[in-house]
């Protein structure tokens, strides 16, 4: 089912160096950025485009219909040593942080700028308006910045005038680059041993010249031009990391116009869809961007080389209707054959969905297929509570890493880590934290804080009070959680709106590759970071969900229900680290643990959440400026990081001990089977939630054979109706059996069915565990 | 201590839970929990709605649950008020008077066949098959969805003639839904150490290869009688 080209180019992938690298972008991106050194920053940036684009080598590879990829070569040493000198001038140790701030503004953890040039920045993040690109073609966006330019209406304003000129030097360059393959593929074809390849060549010459300019007539017209702007955007620019948005419905009338004239099967509809998810496959690196400790990630030179790009499939339509159709059924059916990690597709699920496409879904999930569901029922109130409109929020998707994204009406990415379990601590203690006070941060956040790391890693001070002061109840405890919670974030967007002031100086007559295919930017001539879009957010990530709720429920429980300590006691206890205190520690890791449907603790995520969305309510009611905020519950892989600088807490947890995963229990912490897990997930508020994963792992037996589908369907629709907002999985084979044999305490959670029972991986004996290992690779 | 390391008697364990809260590490634990009809009731129903919309349900499993049988026959009845599906997992080896007043609040029964030479059984379970056979013939007499479980041992209980008697002895059962052929494995042989300690010598026991299975499992269905896994 997988094309013999595709098949070829994926073994091709996993035998790739992890030093290749697309050398060439490098040597003409500095050849153009000296040429045009005297130019003003968006003409500039459009003519380091063209230069780069008129110039890279043009491939078409054995077999391929949809062509477009970048030459990688290993570098020699020199070349390597040039590329790290550029690297180390752009933000090496003499760049201070107030000069990288006003380059690229917001988020620049050095990992991710290291190889970007500050004159042709990107960090991606978004969603082009693939619609309007695939209905329109890049000739009507020529045309349309042609028209603003000779309309008179920006003449007064010079760098409004650079900004449109700087468009459409950048809109011909891409035709200009697509016209090549063209004309590269015609002359492919003249040389060409059979007519086989001769007609293959020749259509893929026909297709390019024709989407140089033109609009899609068909999928195969859309599926490259989106690859052409991708390519583009991302292997040049660094603009990675793309939401394609509702593909099965901007796509559906060009598909249904193919099917009608006879000119596709939906064979070759799945094949041109594999080959499109592929190409988003091909030209990624091997290896993880989120392991920045990886040698492979050190020494990488692409500016984009590991982003997962999003698609969105399913959903609600605006009329209320469903939005499955036979393209979603394709979309998915080409994930479940390629099984690749890129890209990620998003099924958004409804009340009433087909449930032979949720079966279809699910199966892909069982197959780890990377497909994850998002729930329409809780996102699209939670949109909607947050700022967007009606008309808007049907349209919604994600990009990575589960940030919401309202498709062409925002920019880029822009987060806030906060995590939940600071204002906790601040509430225990007079709102200081309990580690070294020299060391705490007072209202003022740093740069570093503010541009890169949110409120992760502390230590922050909160509001004072006088830690002496006794909690007489618990209802008090959560109003002075309540208190620090919006003390912080209310902080932290007085800092940050000074920082969008600055900003908006700054950016006068910028340019980013993003701008050119958004809604609002080329109309105002104003980049969006600015302002040229319609809507402009932070994610607000709250982290360490299930470690806040454990430890509000543990002194609920300890100090006002069974009174076993005085409020003070434990204070005192985890300002020593319960060092001295085993006994105490012992009964609080006993104490009921969010994530197996109990009451007395679950309830506790609706008041943590609620804390939290209802402070980001207060932020948005007060702030001046462009942003607004939205919570998402998500800690990415820092769980880590955002527990080092935490004293301990109630819940047993010792000091600097990671915090809770993402929407997970504690490691470890849930005991009580699937549903039970679910079932206290679902008690988070999640209609104000506007993303975040929940990480489920299965073993394989356990949805085994068209049972195990239909359980696990049911199961995860009966999730979603409850309430829940998200969930992916992982259906794990021998190879983490093994590691959970060496690491048991990592996976106490892991369920397996071994004959006609389930058990618990890690309480089975050793020869037992050896047993299932060898089943599980028949 | 008992050389050098910590031991624990359980001849003169008395169950009373105050090792439990104050060990650290979570190593001592009573399996199983005293709970009453009303709170299980409470606690299966919080799954409610997966039940309902997989079509399934719950078991009652063991042990032999019809140890407790009232409190059986009430959670169950309970259940069923609410349209939840019970399953009962038995033994059968208990007096029909214990038996006959759970069943009416039971959807499916799920039976074991160990072996159909009473010698055998006995050597294998330490008791005769009589009563469970005759409450299997009772149980016939009754509309009673049933599955039959039969774990297979090598040179045990896998003969023709076992196989034989024991398709004679289901055939022509209308609301027997079929029977699962379990291969044999020898799992439960660390569960019982952990909880005894060290069992002893244990006689080696196979499982039948596939073909053996596949063999087996044509012959019931030969005989009309669904193999429902193996």
């Amino acid at each position: 089912m997988i094309p013999k080209h595709v098949q070829k180019s994926i073994e091709k992938w996993f035998d790739k160096s992890d030093e290749a690298t697309f050398y060439e972008r490098i040597v003409l991106q500095e050849e153009a950025v000296e040429k045009y050194a005297d130019e003003p920053y968006a003409v500039r940036f459009a003519h380091i485009l063209e230069h780069i684009l008129a110039n890279m080598t043009v491939i078409v590879d054995e077999g391929e219909r949809i062509v477009g990829s970048v030459l990688e070569i290993i570098p020699t040493a020199e070349q390597r040593e040039y590329a790290e000198s550029l690297s180390l001038k752009w933000w090496g140790p003499l760049v201070s942080e107030e000069e990288r701030q006003q380059q690229v503004n917001f988020y620049f953890s050095p990992g991710w700028v290291k190889r970007r040039n500050p004159v042709f920045f990107s960090l991606g993040h978004l969603a082009y308006d693939w619609e309007t690109i695939v209905t329109k073609g890049l000739g009507w966006y020529a045309n349309r910045v042609a028209d603003l330019l000779a309309s008179g209406e920006f003449d007064d304003d010079p760098e409004k005038m650079q900004f449109l000129q700087g468009a459409q030097i950048a809109y011909d360059a891409h035709s200009a680059f697509i016209a090549r393959y063209a004309r590269y593929a015609a002359e492919a074809a003249r040389m060409a041993g059979n007519l086989q390849e001769r007609n293959r060549l020749e259509t893929i010459s026909e297709v390019c010249s024709h989407i140089a300019t033109g609009s899609a007539r068909g999928l195969r017209d859309a599926l490259q031009l989106m690859w052409m702007v991708v390519l583009v955007s991302q292997k040049t620019a660094g603009c990675g990391v793309f939401n394609f948005s509702r593909m099965d419905q901007y796509l559906l009338p060009l598909f249904a116009k193919d099917i009608e004239a006879g000119t596709l099967t939906e064979q070759d509809a799945l094949e041109l869809i594999v080959e499109f998810y592929n190409k988003n496959n091909e030209i990624m690196f091997p290896t993880d961007h989120m392991s920045q400790e990886n040698d492979s990630v050190i020494k990488n030179l692409e500016v984009s080389y590991d982003d997962p790009n999003y698609l969105v499939v399913a959903g609600k339509l605006a009329n209320g209707t469903s939005g499955v159709n036979r393209l979603s059924f394709l979309l998915v059916q080409a994930a479940k054959l390629l099984r690749l990690k890129n890209p990620f597709i998003v099924v958004r699920w409804h009340d009433g969905i087909d449930s032979a496409f949720w079966q279809e879904t699910v199966d892909a999930m069982r197959m780890n297929a990377t497909v994850v569901i998002y729930n329409d029922e809780t996102m699209i109130p939670a949109l909607k509570e947050f700022g967007i409109e009606e008309q808007d929020v049907y349209s919604y998707g994600f990009y990575g890493c589960n940030d919401p994204n309202i498709p062409a009406l925002e920019g880029g990415l822009r987060q806030l880590w906060m995590n939940l379990v600071w204002p906790y601590e601040l509430a225990l203690n007079g709102g200081r934290p309990f580690g070294d006070p020299s060391r705490s941060v007072d209202l003022n956040f740093s740069l570093r804080d503010r541009i890169q790391i949110g409120l992760m890693s502390g230590p922050y001070a909160g509001k004072k009070f006088d830690a002496e002061e006794p909690c007489l109840s618990m209802e008090a405890f959560i109003a002075r959680y309540r208190q620090q919670m919006s003390f912080l974030l209310d902080q932290y967007r007085r800092v940050m709106e000074q920082d969008y002031e600055k900003e908006s100086q700054w950016n006068k007559g910028r340019i980013r590759i993003e701008d050119l295919f958004l809604k609002g930017t080329i109309e105002s001539a104003t980049t969006w970071l600015i302002g040229g879009t319609k809507y402009h957010k932070v994610t607000l990530q709250g982290s360490g969900l299930a470690t806040a709720v454990d430890s509000l429920a543990a002194i609920d429980i300890a100090v006002f229900k069974e009174k076993r300590y005085t409020f003070d006691e434990l204070r005192q206890a985890i300002k020593a680290n319960f060092v001295g205190y085993d006994e105490m520690r012992t009964y609080l890791l006993k104490l009921p643990k969010f994530g197996n449907d109990l009451d007395s603790v679950d309830e506790y995520a609706k008041i943590v959440v609620d804390a939290f969305c209802d402070a980001v309510v207060d932020m948005n009611r007060k702030r001046e400026g462009l942003y607004t905020y939205m919570p998402a519950i998500s800690t990415d892989r820092d769980f880590t990081t955002m527990g080092e600088a935490l004293a301990a807490s109630a819940d047993g947890r010792l000091a600097g001990a990671p915090i809770s995963e993402n929407q997970s229990p504690y490691i470890g912490s849930d005991k009580s089977g699937m549903t039970a897990l679910l079932n206290s997930v679902t008690r988070v508020p999640f209609n104000r939630i506007t993303g975040g994963p929940l990480n489920l792992r299965l073993h394989p037996l356990t949805v085994e054979g068209p049972e195990g589908l239909a359980k696990l369907a049911s199961l995860l629709e009966v999730y979603l109706r409850k309430g829940g907002m998200q969930a992916q999985m992982n259906v794990v084979g021998k190879a983490e059996l093994i590691e959970a044999q060496k690491n048991p305490e990592k996976y106490k959670n892991l369920c397996v069915r071994v004959v006609g029972y389930a058990a618990y991986f890690v309480q089975m004996g050793k020869k037992a565990q050896d047993e299932l290992i060898q089943r599980t690779e028949l | 201590m008992y050389q050098g390391h910590r031991k624990f008697d359980f001849h003169s364990c008395t169950a009373c839970g105050l090792c439990v809260p104050v060990c650290m590490q979570g190593a001592l634990a009573i399996t199983g929990t005293d709970i009453g009809d009303s709170d299980l009731f409470d606690l299966l129903m919080r799954d409610a709605d997966y039940y309902r919309n997989s079509g399934g349900g719950v078991t009652f499993s063991g042990g032999e649950p019809l140890l407790q049988a009232e409190f059986v026959r009430v959670a169950a009845g309970r259940l069923h008020s609410e349209g939840i599906a019970v399953a009962l997992d038995t033994a059968f080896n208990l007096e029909w008077t214990v038996i006959a007043p759970v069943l009416p609040e039971i959807d499916l029964v799920l039976l074991d066949i160990k072996s159909m030479d009473r010698e055998t059984h006995y050597d294998c379970t330490g008791v005769y098959p009589d009563l469970i056979w005759e409450n299997i013939g009772r149980l016939r007499t009754m509309d009673k969805q049933v599955l039959v479980r039969m774990p297979l041992i090598a040179g045990i209980n896998d003969s023709d003639r076992e196989i034989a008697d024991a398709i004679a002895f289901l055939s022509g059962w209308d609301s027997l839904l079929g029977v699962e052929l379990l291969a044999y494995h020898d799992m439960g042989l660390e569960k019982a150490t952990s909880y005894h300690g060290a069992i002893g010598e244990q006689e080696a026991f196979l499982a039948p290869d596939k073909n053996a299975m596949e063999t087996i499992a044509q012959r019931f269905r030969a005989n009309a009688i669904a193999v429902i896994g193996y």
